[in-house]
């Protein structure tokens, strides 16, 4: 193995494995090797929730900043791993935005997906099931078991856990009256039962005969959960986003019975996945999502994590304010003349000195063009990127060197690809 | 050669000043037009040579259609209200509109009076509209039916409907599609004619600021087409930032700002709309998405605002397209993925399946269609849809003077003066 090809493969593990590569980091794995990578990555340990306290239930508060900083801040962190990398990803799946939920709330449910993003998937969707936040955000709140609504009921089948066409309308109702009951206080957001707004009697769901009431919301979960399309949808989800494509009939099979054999464990379905030949072979082949771009661009830039909070509003990918219940769009929406709009005007707001370390490397590097590339962790760079970006540094007087290379890097089909 | 000064650089707006700097116009941020590489600059010149021809408002080629997204399910019985009909004010004992509030059609059917300035306007109402084959509860189900004109369920194609109207009516356009939104919409989405995304004017020009000066030369060696791929994706990202220069360049020169729109969503993006409209440079088709229609709790709180915010920004717009000489060729047109439940919850409304379509500009003014029945409903208790969403489609592919792109045939609904142009 070629030890080009190395670089490439650690800068690609990084990039798919956490919000990297953060500069230099490549370089000090390339001898330990992308199977002592990934064995890091699925042993490390997970950062802190920012910030500790807890924001006040209302909007507007202004502790929120704080919560929408802190998570910008742990997935811009070089120590941001695995664990933080799905932590984003259930952010997307079981997803809700502050905007129904208020601060506090949306606050509790991400410390609630930080503790379980490698951990149970059946405990994780038990708990956000009667989390303050779903429940606002899927309607969950105002459902009664003589009016029951069906949003959660019908998103919890559709996009949660076994995808369209798996579940019957019936079930839909039936799921509503189930999970009527559950209500979050306001302004403390504890969650609690209320036997007088719960449904009475027995329901048939997905095939199961359930008994409404305190658990019942429980058995709806061990229901889903069970469901044979379950640990497919799930699987499949998780491998399209860590390797970039929806992994063939055989794959999911043996991806469904992992999952499925470890009780619903997070942890063996990604080393099932993460140790499989096609996570290091299938490169380049999905767009970087805009909070990846955005994230690995800062880090090449040695930028806080709190410069570019503005910029998640035009790049379409704002933590807690998912566009709607199916999280963001799928990673094929990221490669739009919209999002290369934005992402020049990003880059035009973070201005590097021709006197800082970064500007100086650029400036008096004899090949700007190689240096910027390595900056950047991009190893696997086509002829056109290449001749560009030296033509460019070719023609620019010392003093544009450093942004227009940075730019130009950046927004290079090599960076804003995945 | 003199060092330039950069223009912007050293401070971060924070979120809220970057909010009042949305939307503002490009006058101040544009310099001298720079080297833009092959591709754009032929654009450009096109552009410039559309602009200036005597093609005016007046000739069939320059009707615009404008679709007005009311995302998340429109509840149509709350929209157009069977005031009438004692089963709507059963079913709907807490959501019910109550007659004070609607402009009757008849004595049975009534508009929201929160769509008072629409109606004074010209409104043409459709009702009964929705998928008469394989309703789907989903909105991510029907959303992709109605992107893509998918009437039946069985369009196994790659265009959206709008695109499929940008590919017939290309012409020498620069940009023949808009839709305004951060992220792609597959309903956009075309084969020939180039069609973009665009959230704000915000930052659209970044390319032309001063210290960009040496990039458009070095994006134009970067992502040349035609060029050697690491994967397949690079193709796309190549075309999208070739893309972006065009749609910078073009934005460049776009008109100046009407006033009174309202400080909306829409009022915004109908804004922008109405900007892009009056610089005359061939767009002919616009997506403008709006909307939390989805309103399965506090909806008594939340719907009739939301009309009267549909009824303010698309009045304000009609008649600045009226003031600027578009009056009779811009039509606007509503579409929702679909309704809402008759029976209410306890505050609000599940999905459904039938409900109303819009209409504004050149059209015929007031209801059209059958109703469906308040007492027949599927199985699942919606209302059964007696228009398939296909002759809508049609209706506004007609108004381009597109045919076939489509299930389905054109209804009665523009004035006769500007039926389909055939």
């Amino acid at each position: 193995m070629s030890s080009g090809n190395r670089h490439a493969e650690i800068a690609h593990i990084l990039r798919r494995a956490t919000f990297g590569p953060h500069p230099g980091n490549v370089e000090k794995w390339v001898e330990p090797g992308p199977e002592a990578l990934i064995d890091s990555l699925l042993s490390g340990s997970p950062q802190r929730i920012l910030p500790a306290a807890e924001p006040a239930a209302e909007p507007g508060d202004e502790r929120w900043d704080d919560v929408v900083k802190g998570f910008f801040t742990n997935m811009h962190s070089a120590n941001a791993g695995l664990h933080e990398k799905m932590t984003w990803f259930w952010h997307g799946h079981l997803t809700s935005s502050d905007q129904k939920g208020g601060p506090l709330a949306i606050y509790r449910q991400h410390k609630l997906v930080r503790s379980l993003a490698l951990g149970n998937f059946r405990e994780l969707l038990r708990r956000i099931t009667i989390d303050a936040a779903m429940l606002r955000w899927l309607d969950g709140n105002e459902s009664r078991g003589d009016a029951p609504n069906e949003n959660y009921s019908r998103e919890l089948m559709e996009l949660f856990t076994l995808g369209p066409g798996n579940y019957s309308e019936a079930d839909v109702r039936a799921g509503a009256k189930l999970l009527a009951g559950w209500e979050a206080h306001w302004p403390s957001q504890i969650v609690r039962f209320r036997p007088a707004s719960a449904y009475k009697g027995k329901v048939r769901f997905l095939g199961r005969k359930i008994r409404a009431g305190k658990e019942s919301y429980s058995r709806v979960v061990d229901a889903v959960c069970d469901h044979p399309k379950c640990a497919p949808f799930i699987a499949s989800k998780i491998h399209e986003f860590l390797i970039g494509v929806a992994p063939d009939p055989v794959r999911t099979d043996k991806l469904a019975e992992v999952f499925r054999d470890s009780g619903l464990e997070i942890l063996p379905l990604l080393r099932e996945i993460m140790t499989h030949p096609d996570f290091l072979n299938l490169r380049l082949n999905r767009p970087r999502y805009a909070i990846e771009w955005t994230t690995a661009a800062a880090a090449v830039l040695g930028r806080s994590s709190q410069a570019n909070i503005w910029a998640m509003t035009p790049l379409g990918q704002t933590p807690f304010r998912p566009p709607n219940a199916a999280g963001w769009p799928p990673a094929s929406s990221y490669l739009s003349s919209q999002q290369m709009l934005s992402r020049l005007d990003v880059l035009g707001w973070n201005w590097t000195e021709e006197n800082s370390a970064l500007g100086q490397r650029l400036i008096n590097s004899d090949d700007p063009a190689e240096e910027v590339l390595q900056i950047a962790s991009l190893y696997e760079v086509s002829d056109t990127t290449r001749a560009g970006l030296v033509s460019a540094a070719r023609r620019a007087q010392p003093w544009d060197i450093p942004n227009t290379m940075l730019r130009l890097a950046l927004t290079s089909p090599e960076f804003v690809i995945a | 050669m003199k060092k330039p000064v950069a223009d912007h650089h050293y401070h971060y707006p924070d979120p809220e000043r970057r909010q009042l700097l949305r939307f503002i116009g490009m006058g101040a941020i544009g310099g001298a037009l720079g080297n833009i590489g092959g591709v754009a600059e032929a654009d450009q010149n096109r552009l410039h040579r559309r602009a200036n021809s005597t093609t005016k408002p007046g000739a069939d080629s320059d009707r615009i259609l404008v679709v007005i997204e009311l995302n998340g399910g429109n509840d149509g019985l709350n929209t157009l209200v069977p005031y009438g009909h004692g089963n709507y004010y059963d079913a709907r004992k807490a959501l019910g509109i109550q007659p004070d509030a609607v402009i009757p059609f008849d004595g049975s059917f009534g508009l929201n009076a929160a769509l008072a300035g629409l109606h004074q306007r010209g409104l043409s109402v459709m009702q009964g509209i929705g998928t008469t084959t394989s309703p789907n509860l989903s909105h991510f189900q029907m959303q992709d039916r109605w992107y893509r004109g998918d009437i039946d369920g069985t369009y196994t194609g790659e265009t959206g409907f709008l695109g499929r109207c940008c590919d017939a009516v290309k012409g020498d356009s620069v940009v023949t599609g808009l839709s305004l939104e951060y992220t792609q919409s597959p309903i956009i989405v075309a084969k020939q004619a180039r069609t973009a995304t665009l959230g704000s004017l915000e930052g659209a020009t970044a390319l032309f600021a001063k210290e960009n000066a040496l990039l458009p030369d070095g994006i134009a060696a970067i992502h040349k087409a035609r060029t050697e791929q690491l994967s397949s994706l690079f193709g796309t990202a190549r075309e999208a930032m070739r893309d972006m220069v065009i749609l910078s360049n073009f934005l460049r020169g776009v008109a100046a700002p009407s006033k009174g729109y309202p400080d909306t969503t829409l009022g915004e993006k109908l804004a922008v709309v109405s900007r892009i409209i009056r610089t005359n440079g061939g767009v002919r088709v616009f997506h403008v998405p709006y909307g939390d229609f989805d309103t399965h709790t506090s909806q008594g709180n939340k719907h009739t605002p939301l009309l009267k915010q549909l009824n303010d920004a698309t009045s304000v717009f009609l008649d600045d397209m009226q003031a600027s000489g578009y009056g009779d060729k811009v039509l606007i047109a509503t579409i929702s993925e679909f309704g809402r439940r008759v029976q209410e919850n306890d505050s609000g409304t599940d999905h459904g399946n039938g409900s109303v379509a819009m209409m504004a500009g050149p059209v015929i003014a007031g209801l059209h269609g059958e109703a469906p029945s308040l007492r027949n409903l599927d199985a699942d208790g919606n209302l059964k849809p007696t228009t398939s969403y296909g002759d809508y489609y049609a209706t506004l592919a007609a108004w381009l003077g597109v045919s076939d792109i489509v299930l389905g045939s054109p209804l009665p609904l523009l004035a006769s003066a500007t039926q389909a142009n055939s």
